[in-house]
């Protein structure tokens, strides 16, 4: 009895990492390979995707849905380009500023809010945004993970997430400034 | 600056996460559509067999580790919940014992009862009369045992310068003398290599005397001398002594 509740129990998690892959391996694939132009080191990436996941297979609640897509999408973008700076001898060195999340020094948006409630809108905004910049927002607003677990799942430090989110927030404002969002706010 | 009162503050934070889980939702609505495009764009490219192979692979080996780690947490749960069992059986052992042993302690309460019915059997109303119908019918006034020991039965009775006799014996033919008279009766009691103990039966003074092959109850009420002797033991006797009633 308690040898069939075990091979239950592991049938529940080897479903949901299979049905991951099942649904999403070729997304993930292509996004890897049209970064690398390299079957093998898209594979590579991949690989490295599944064994990362697996350690975060809690953060995700649904499987088929967009949600669940752009996440696992992210993280294998994110390891790709790490791929390919490798590859091409490109080092970033670790950003040594530091994010402060007190109330006084976070950046507020909240003037933008009342002008921006189509979504459509914000959409085109964000294609100005640089996409890591937009990935850690993703996570961090969205998905709800912790400076840690973007860590993790970018492969940055923490600290290097801490400064994204404030470099994020400052591009999204002068983002929002430049298209004149507060001044529509103030006429 | 105009300082922010703190529902300003939670407020502007509220408004803050709103706004960037908006842009959250539509960053991944972005992603999507990028991957949608990537998948139209290269759409002749297939993923690679070794991909599946090394999945599968992968699979079966974390596969076997998620089974090893559930087997354990599972039998440390088993172990805990065995070792529960196990305490709990043992108390319910310990109980049960408890309970054979009061109950054997009643069991053998029991049989003592029983081995001291043997010893002294009470008789009821119906063996009583059974065997005072056999007393002589001249006897009028006397008094009898309703305790004889187990196997004892009524042998005999007689008078004799008013004093009365009534004998009862076992199986092996001992003999009980159960011996009734007037205050004024003369027993002669044989105090020869015997030890004598004063008792009290019915309240009242009388002797015990434990000699080789037999004992004495010797003891008397406000007209009666009364003298049980027997090989039978002591308390067996003083349960008998106890027993006697005047017959109505």
């Amino acid at each position: 009895m308690i040898a069939f509740l075990l091979i239950i129990d592991d049938e529940k998690t080897r479903t949901k990492l299979e049905d991951i892959y099942i649904h999403y391996h070729k997304d993930l694939f292509v996004t890897s390979y049209s970064i690398l132009k390299d079957y093998q080191e898209a594979e590579d990436v991949v690989q490295k995707m599944i064994l990362k996941l697996h350690n975060n297979l809690d953060k995700i609640s649904e499987i088929k849905c967009k949600k669940t897509r752009a996440y696992l999408v992210t993280i294998v973008r994110n390891l790709s380009y790490d791929a390919y700076n490798r590859k091409k001898g490109i080092i970033f060195m670790p950003l040594d500023e530091k994010y402060n999340l007190g109330v006084e020094d976070e950046i507020s948006l909240d003037e933008y809010v009342i002008n921006n409630e189509n979504s459509k809108e914000m959409a085109t905004y964000l294609s100005d945004l640089h996409r890591p910049y937009a990935d850690v927002i993703m996570l961090k607003f969205y998905h709800d993970l912790t400076i840690p677990e973007i860590a993790n799942i970018l492969n940055i430090t923490e600290n290097n997430v801490s400064v994204r989110i404030n470099r994020a927030l400052k591009a999204l404002k002068n983002i929002f400034v430049e298209r004149g969002v507060s001044d529509e706010k103030s006429n | 600056m105009k300082s922010q009162t703190k529902e300003e503050q939670e407020r502007i934070l509220k408004l803050n996460e709103t706004l960037l889980y908006d842009i959250g939702y539509e960053h991944v609505n972005n992603i999507n559509d990028e991957t949608d495009k990537l998948l139209e764009e290269y759409c002749d490219i297939e993923v690679p067999e070794s991909l599946n192979v090394w999945f599968d692979e992968y699979q079966i080996i974390q596969n076997k580790k998620m089974k090893a780690a559930n087997f354990r947490r599972r039998s440390l749960l088993f172990g805990k919940r065995a070792a529960i069992l196990l305490i709990a059986m043992t108390i319910l052992a310990a109980t049960v014992t408890m309970s054979v042993d009061a109950y054997r302690i009643k069991f053998f309460n029991m049989i003592i009862d029983k081995t001291k019915e043997y010893s002294a059997v009470n008789l009821n109303e119906e063996m009583t009369i059974e065997y005072l119908n056999e007393l002589p019918e001249n006897w009028s006034t006397f008094y009898y045992p309703t305790v004889l020991p187990e196997d004892y039965l009524f042998e005999s009775a007689l008078e004799s310068n008013g004093t009365k006799y009534i004998v009862f014996t076992n199986s092996k033919m001992d003999e009980i003398y159960f011996v009734q008279g007037l205050i004024t009766a003369d027993f002669q009691l044989d105090s020869e290599y015997v030890d004598v103990f004063n008792i009290s039966v019915k309240d009242q003074e009388g002797l015990l005397i434990i000699k080789e092959d037999s004992n004495i109850i010797s003891w008397h009420d406000n007209d009666q001398s009364f003298y049980i002797q027997g090989n039978i033991e002591k308390s067996v006797l003083l349960d008998m002594a106890e027993s006697i009633l005047k017959n109505k």
